[in-house]
């Protein structure tokens, strides 16, 4: 008896200890937090995967075969974005902080091609932990900026080449008075005075603009402080644009910035230098008083020259200021029209001297078309109101060239939206069985896709008729991406994103695109299980 | 899957077969005679093979070739003292329970465990079936059984795994009450594996029949004597280490045929295969009879 | 109207600027020296109504008119004030009290510096770059009551330098050669002063040496205006009893050394003092007087010329041998003189018998004022004086009688060649132009410009002049202008304004440019019209904000106009192309880290 109970005892603590032999790898025990970001790329739709410092790529070979291919980032990733073609992704990971030993992994930024065949095309090792993330439109700079760490320099920016994946990124520090960065905007190639024409990058800080050169980016850059405010108050920007102005003359590009809760407008000319100075530019400033704070700006042309329109919602008008005069002309509307598109480029025929806006708000009802030419001495032509029965919240344009002349506009509110033709100035309207849609427009600008997300309901729009397809799948869905196919087809996955028991999970349909058939779709459960082993 | 979750099967099964073996006798049924000398006594070591009498065959007991053993004699009041039983030299039937440990360094196994350790309950049966000198051979059947469960990623996953093989045991005996032995085994290995996924909210399944190959070497000992008159009961300690080996199964899952609840046309959730190798080790108690 | 003299001392030929009326209406001794001065202007008044004392004659000051013939309206007066840019070479300077400090801005290059100057600096003047060939500006810090000198040398680099004044001077008057400038307090600009309070303290400035050095003066009561002559040796500083001379160059540094009377009454102020270049003479006149009284500032004697009748304005030529005295209503009674009186001789035609019939009998006089304003005398007369010599030789005066037009008011061009008579007493659309040629006959011609005078601007070279004009009944536009040859026998060119004019500036001669600025608050219209002589072509600029001053800056062939923003605005128009360039901010863009 008293061996019974010895050799019991001995099976189970030798079964205890044997149990503390070897663990599985941790990734089995690494949660899914929602919500997961998905970004919608050319070929795949990306999903980052924190929590495994990853990104799944899932693509579409054939039919409804979903591939997924799991890519490494680096450790601790603190933001995904897209380029604005949407082929490449861009993730940021602060690495291992604190570094303790050599071997704790470092900041870094890592690009992957988001087509058909994805891949990660470089990895950047940076020397700081930075938050933000801001990509250049045209592809070739990335820059990081707003420090994380412990110790944070908030003006230091890394710039990344991006066109060179061997290139070191380089770190600047910006001048600063206080401010730190908040929104980088990277400018079309502008003309100068005194050198070849280059590219700027514009960062707005809290208080103050700045301008760094970004065909040398070690030099000095320029610093642009903003009045206070009519009240007293430290300036803020709160938008900037630019343009070049005329392409023969190098001294007028122009950088406008708006400030917040502020009626003035600021121009800044990138006028010549003194003879006595090797700078390529020096800047001129201007402020313009706009009648009332504005809610947007815009560099138009129109048939009495180069004008920057200022939006004034509270005085239900735009004012136009002459950025050489800084004399300005009101132009009065019928309702307080808060944001203006240039849509000149997306019409087919194409206004030879002046732009053509689109003037919206999310608190008026209707859209405007505001023709920028010269009558009887003012330098603007029509202001054309389109009564669609929904204030607009947002605009997306339609990529590509064959259906640029369409626009998508959706109500914060209402359980409608509009298809806008800019060539025809016809609007359609395309009614949901409830409001809370989100819209999106396929890469190729052939479809829109129309979401009601958290529920099972989604549609698409082939903008060659407008015509409609319902779809119905049988789980909710958070997010719909339409993406190529390997097969030459495209594809489009219905993410269902379910959290339960203190953890997320995502699953998918996949559906033919062109032809969408919930009657042929299929599921694939367990998406964030991918490439685990 | 806790260690003590996968010992549980064996655990009961052992401490069943203990309490089975600590039941006192009922009255009449006298274990055989064992050495007055007491438990610590010497063992008288089994006579000599020879040729067994052609006696006529005493009705086994316990299933013993009783012509092995001289009948004892029917004692009466003021009789002689019986000569002790002799143990027999290798045990006829055995029977053990106790618990199997494998380390499986398994990816697919790592979706049930978080440890590279499956316990087992572990049962087997031999009986001799050869005899020469100092080595038997015994048919050995064993069934060994386990459940795990575990997370992944949150989700909740859960693996049973019945094995059963069967293979010869070939045994050195250095004493009635020591051998060693070396048991190849073949056999299956039934997995089911399941998984709740919560984009489904179903529980998908894998399912798997593996091909079961054991290579174990041990000992046994005998630890305590209860034969009697009515026959051989005596318990056994065996240990015994070696490695299993198992083909592997594709984990797929899939929710099942009839499960309404799972959207139509789901894509299987391919979570890599599952095999059970690795070097493992038995502990059990038996008795043999 | 008494400019003449003053602008013609506007550094390396600024024009003359007239500005208007956002600040107080001061009269003529505020205005700048004989020999130094900015280009910029300040405001003052232009139009009937504004400023104190518009329709009476006080104490020397204000814009008052004559009042020869009973009830008829005084001829307004149009003056500067330092609160404006000033322009030196290619740079326009200009003070922002707020931030105490002062930006110099490029005409060329629109570059902007700013420099810390003393406590809310306010009043600024250019400074003749004299014998030191550099650029200077001075301001007045209200705040600190001290002045702060702004030199730029060859460098590139400007050099500070600061000096007590006494408190709340509020005008300066700086010497032809840039030696010496006199802060000193404009009464007019504190309209509710204590009688108590004469304002009597004046601050010289020697800026010859390494250091700047102050000496504080005291002169006779409530300065109407201070003048140096043109050898830069002595001050005048035209006070209620007398003028009060400043030696500025004595072995113990500027002192007062006397007080002459200017007349026999010390009690009865007079309306207008007219200092000679060289310091030599004053030239009294006094409202409803025909006397025209010279006193020797070097002796004090007085000698007494009586004219045909009360003399409405007088003239000095930039050279001061001549005077322009104009009687706006001949034979007209006047108070009696101590002196020879000159015979005025026919009344010439035209002469109103309202006018004569004009008496002391008091229910006349409310006959006449019950009847309303009486109408315009005809012939006024001009009188052309040698000076000194018409006071010795009275036959030296050469006598203009002008038919059938009646003129009160007086400029004459810097070149001395030309004078502009008219009248903006009454309604009256005519201006006449007068020969002043040496050894011309004075001859004449009127033009008519179809809306009432308010202003005439000769330009410096005389060719041109450039009328203000009130819109006459009927009309649309809320001001205008003419653009007047003189030299040449051309029809003027008539320019309706969607504004009022406000100011005006011409550039030194050759004088081929003039920008007018008008400005309406109510129909919040700005804008300057950039005229070009002698093509007579006008062309509208549209302005951001209310203007205040303007001015020209011939070394960048620019003119600007100075607006009101609280980050600072100048316009830029360039003549030659005629584009305009507008700067706001200039303490931001001084602030632009490159």
């Amino acid at each position: 008896m008293r061996f019974l109970r010895t050799s019991s005892a001995a099976l189970v603590v030798a079964s205890a200890w044997l149990s503390g032999c070897g663990d599985r790898p941790d990734h089995w025990d690494k949660t899914v937090e929602l919500p997961v970001k998905q970004l919608g790329l050319t070929g795949s739709v990306a999903v980052v995967d924190p929590s495994l410092d990853r990104v799944l790529m899932l693509g579409v070979a054939s039919g409804q075969n979903l591939v997924s291919t799991p890519l490494g980032v680096g450790k601790n990733i603190v933001t995904a974005v897209a380029s604005p073609d949407r082929g490449t992704l861009f993730v940021l990971s602060r690495g291992v902080q604190p570094r303790r030993n050599p071997e704790d992994e470092r900041p870094s930024l890592t690009v992957i091609d988001g087509g058909l065949e994805p891949k990660r095309l470089a990895r950047y090792s940076l020397t700081d932990p930075l938050q933000g993330l801001a990509i250049d439109p045209e592809g070739e700079w990335a820059v990081v900026f707003d420090a994380g760490g412990i110790v944070v320099n908030p003006n230091e920016l890394i710039l990344v080449n991006l066109k060179d994946a061997k290139a070191e990124p380089l770190s600047k520090t910006i001048r600063s008075f206080g401010g730190r960065p908040e929104r980088l905007t990277f400018t079309s190639e502008l003309a100068v005075p005194n050198g070849a024409p280059r590219r700027l990058l514009i960062v707005e800080t809290g208080q103050d603009v700045t301008l760094v050169d970004l065909s040398a980016p070690t030099s000095d850059e320029v610093t642009i402080p903003l009045p206070k405010t009519p009240t007293g108050q430290p300036g803020k920007p709160a938008q900037v644009d630019f343009h070049d102005g005329d392409p023969d003359d190098p001294t007028d590009a122009r950088i406008a910035i708006r400030l917040a809760n502020d009626p003035n407008v600021m121009l800044a000319e990138l006028g010549t230098p003194p003879s006595n100075e090797d700078k390529p530019f020096r800047v001129t400033l201007n402020v313009a008083d706009v009648g009332g704070v504005p809610s947007d700006i815009a560099f138009v042309q129109t048939d009495g020259g180069l004008r920057l329109a200022a939006l004034v919602p509270s005085g239900y008008r735009a004012t136009l200021v002459d950025p050489s005069t800084t004399v300005t002309e009101t132009v009065a509307f019928e309702r307080p029209y808060s944001r203006l598109t240039r849509v000149t480029d997306s019409v087919t025929n194409k206004p030879i001297q002046s732009d053509v806006a689109l003037l919206w708000s999310n608190s008026a009802v209707g859209v405007a078309f505001w023709s920028l030419g010269k009558t009887s001495g003012t330098p603007f032509r029509s202001v054309d109101p389109y009564d669609i029965g929904i204030s607009v919240a947002r605009v997306t344009n339609v990529p590509g060239d064959k259906y640029a002349h369409l626009k998508i506009l959706e109500s914060a509110s209402a359980p409608e939206f509009y298809i806008l033709d800019l060539d025809k100035r016809q609007s359609f309207p395309m009614l949901t069985n409830a409001s809370g849609f989100t819209l999106d427009v396929s890469p190729d600008g052939e479809r829109a896709w129309a979401l009601r997300p958290g529920t099972p309901d989604f549609a698409s729009i082939t903008l060659s008729d407008l015509h409609p397809t319902s779809l119905t799948v049988e789980r909710d869905v958070s997010a719909v991406h339409e993406l190529a196919r390997r097969d030459g087809g495209r594809a489009v996955l219905a993410i269902h994103a379910v959290y339960r028991d203190g953890h997320g999970a995502l699953g998918a349909t996949v559906l033919d695109a062109l032809a969408p058939d919930t009657a042929k779709s299929r599921f694939y459960p367990g998406l964030m299980f991918g490439g685990l082993r | 899957m806790t260690p003590h979750t996968a010992l549980r099967p064996a655990l009961a099964l052992l401490l069943v077969s203990a309490a089975a073996a600590a039941q006192p006798e009922p009255e009449g049924q006298q274990p055989p005679a064992v050495d007055s000398a007491g438990d610590d006594a010497p063992v008288a070591p089994p006579p000599a093979a020879e040729p067994a009498p052609a006696a006529a065959a005493a009705t086994p007991v316990f299933g013993f070739d009783a012509t092995a053993y001289p009948p004892a004699a029917v004692s009466d009041r003021g009789a002689e003292p019986k000569p002790p039983r002799e143990k027999p030299p290798v045990p006829r039937w055995q029977v053990f329970a106790g618990m199997r440990g494998a380390f499986v360094d398994d990816g697919g196994y790592n979706l049930f465990s978080e440890r590279d350790f499956a316990g087992q309950g572990s049962l087997w049966g031999a009986r001799t079936v050869y005899h020469s000198g100092d080595v038997s051979i015994a048919g050995a059947l064993a069934f060994d059984a386990s459940a795990h469960d575990s997370t992944i990623r949150g989700e909740r996953t859960s693996l049973a795994l019945y094995r059963l093989t069967l293979g010869p045991e070939v045994r050195l005996h250095f004493a009635p009450e020591l051998y060693v032995y070396a048991r190849p085994s073949a056999g299956v290995l039934r997995s089911v594996a399941t998984l709740d996924e919560s984009t489904t909210g179903s529980s998908l399944h894998s399912n798997g029949w593996l091909v079961a190959i054991d290579a174990f070497a041990g000992v046994a000992a005998d630890v305590l004597d209860l034969s009697g008159e009515r026959g051989e009961l005596r318990f056994w300690v065996a240990a015994e280490g070696g490695y299993g080996w198992t083909s592997a199964t594709d984990l797929r899952f899939l929710p099942d045929e009839d499960d309404a609840s799972a959207p139509n046309r789901v894509a299987a959730l391919d979570l890599g295969s599952l095999a059970q190798r690795g070097p493992g080790f038995r502990l059990a108690i038996g008795a043999s009879f | 109207m008494r400019r003449s003299r003053n602008d013609a001392r506007v550094l390396r030929g600024v024009a003359l600027v007239a500005l208007g009326f956002l600040v107080h209406c001061a009269d003529q001794s505020s205005e700048d020296s004989l020999g130094g001065g900015g280009g910029g202007g300040g405001g003052a008044c232009i139009g009937p109504g504004c400023g104190a004392g518009a329709n009476s004659a006080t104490g020397g000051s204000s814009a008052g008119g004559s009042s020869g013939a009973a009830g008829a309206p005084p001829e307004q007066e149009i003056e500067s004030s330092f609160r404006s840019p000033v322009a030196t070479d290619r740079y326009v300077w200009t003070a922002n009290p707020k931030s105490s400090r002062v930006a110099r801005v490029d005409a060329v290059s629109f570059e902007t510096r700013t420099f810390e100057a003393g406590y809310q600096p306010t009043f600024l003047v250019a400074v003749p770059a004299g014998s030191t060939g550099k650029d200077r500006a001075l301001v007045i810090n209200s705040g600190s009551d001290d002045a702060t000198l702004f030199t730029m040398e060859p460098s590139s680099e400007v050099t500070l330098q600061s000096a007590p004044l006494h408190e709340g001077a509020n005008s300066w008057t700086v010497s032809q050669d840039g030696r010496f400038a006199i802060a000193w307090s404009n009464f007019t600009q504190y309209p509710h002063a204590d009688v108590t309070e004469g304002f009597q303290d004046v601050t010289v400035l020697d800026m010859t040496g390494s250091k700047l050095t102050s000496t504080r003066l005291s002169v006779g009561y409530r300065p109407s205006r201070i003048v140096i002559d043109a050898a830069g040796s002595q001050a005048f500083a035209v006070t209620e009893p007398g003028v009060t001379v400043i030696d500025l160059a004595t072995s113990f540094g500027p002192t007062v050394s006397r007080d002459v009377p200017i007349s026999d009454d010390p009690l009865v102020p007079a309306r207008d003092v007219e200092i000679t270049p060289d310091g030599a003479f004053a030239i009294v006149r006094r409202d409803g007087s025909a006397d025209l009284g010279l006193v020797s500032l070097s002796d004090g004697q007085r000698v007494t010329l009586s004219l045909s009748g009360p003399v409405t304005d007088i003239d000095l030529t930039a050279d001061g041998t001549r005077a322009v005295a104009v009687v706006r209503s001949p034979g007209s009674p006047a108070p009696p003189t101590d002196g020879g009186t000159v015979d005025a001789g026919a009344d010439g035609a035209g002469e109103s018998d309202a006018e004569s019939d004009a008496s002391d009998d008091a229910s006349n006089d409310a006959a006449i004022a019950d009847a309303g304003p009486p109408p315009a005398a005809k012939s006024s007369e001009v009188f052309v004086l040698p000076i000194p010599g018409v006071f010795t030789d009275p036959s030296l005066a050469a006598q203009v009688s002008i038919p059938g037009q009646t003129v009160g008011s007086v400029a004459i061009a810097e070149s001395g060649t030309a004078a502009v008579l008219y009248t903006n007493a009454t309604p009256n659309d005519h201006v006449t132009l007068l020969n002043l040629t040496p050894g011309g006959t004075s001859s004449y011609r009127t033009v008519t410009l179809k809306a009432p005078v308010l202003a005439a601007f000769p330009a410096p070279d005389g060719a041109h002049a450039i009328v203000l004009l009130s819109p006459g009944t009927g009309s649309t536009k809320a001001g205008a202008f003419g653009v007047v040859p003189i030299t040449a026998n051309l029809p003027p060119k008539i320019q309706g304004t969607d504004a009022p004019p406000i100011a005006v500036s011409i550039a030194p001669a050759p004088s081929s440019r003039a920008i007018v600025t008008t400005r309406s608050d109510s129909q919040k219209i700005y804008a300057t019209y950039l005229t070009r002589l002698p093509e007579l072509q006008v062309d509208r600029i549209g302005l951001a904000s209310p203007p205040l001053a303007s001015g020209m800056v011939p070394a960048a062939s620019a003119a600007f106009v100075a607006q009101e923003h609280p980050e600072g605005r100048i316009t830029f128009i360039d003549w030659i192309k005629g584009d305009a360039r507008t700067l706001t901010g200039f303490e931001l863009g001084a602030k632009v880290v490159q």
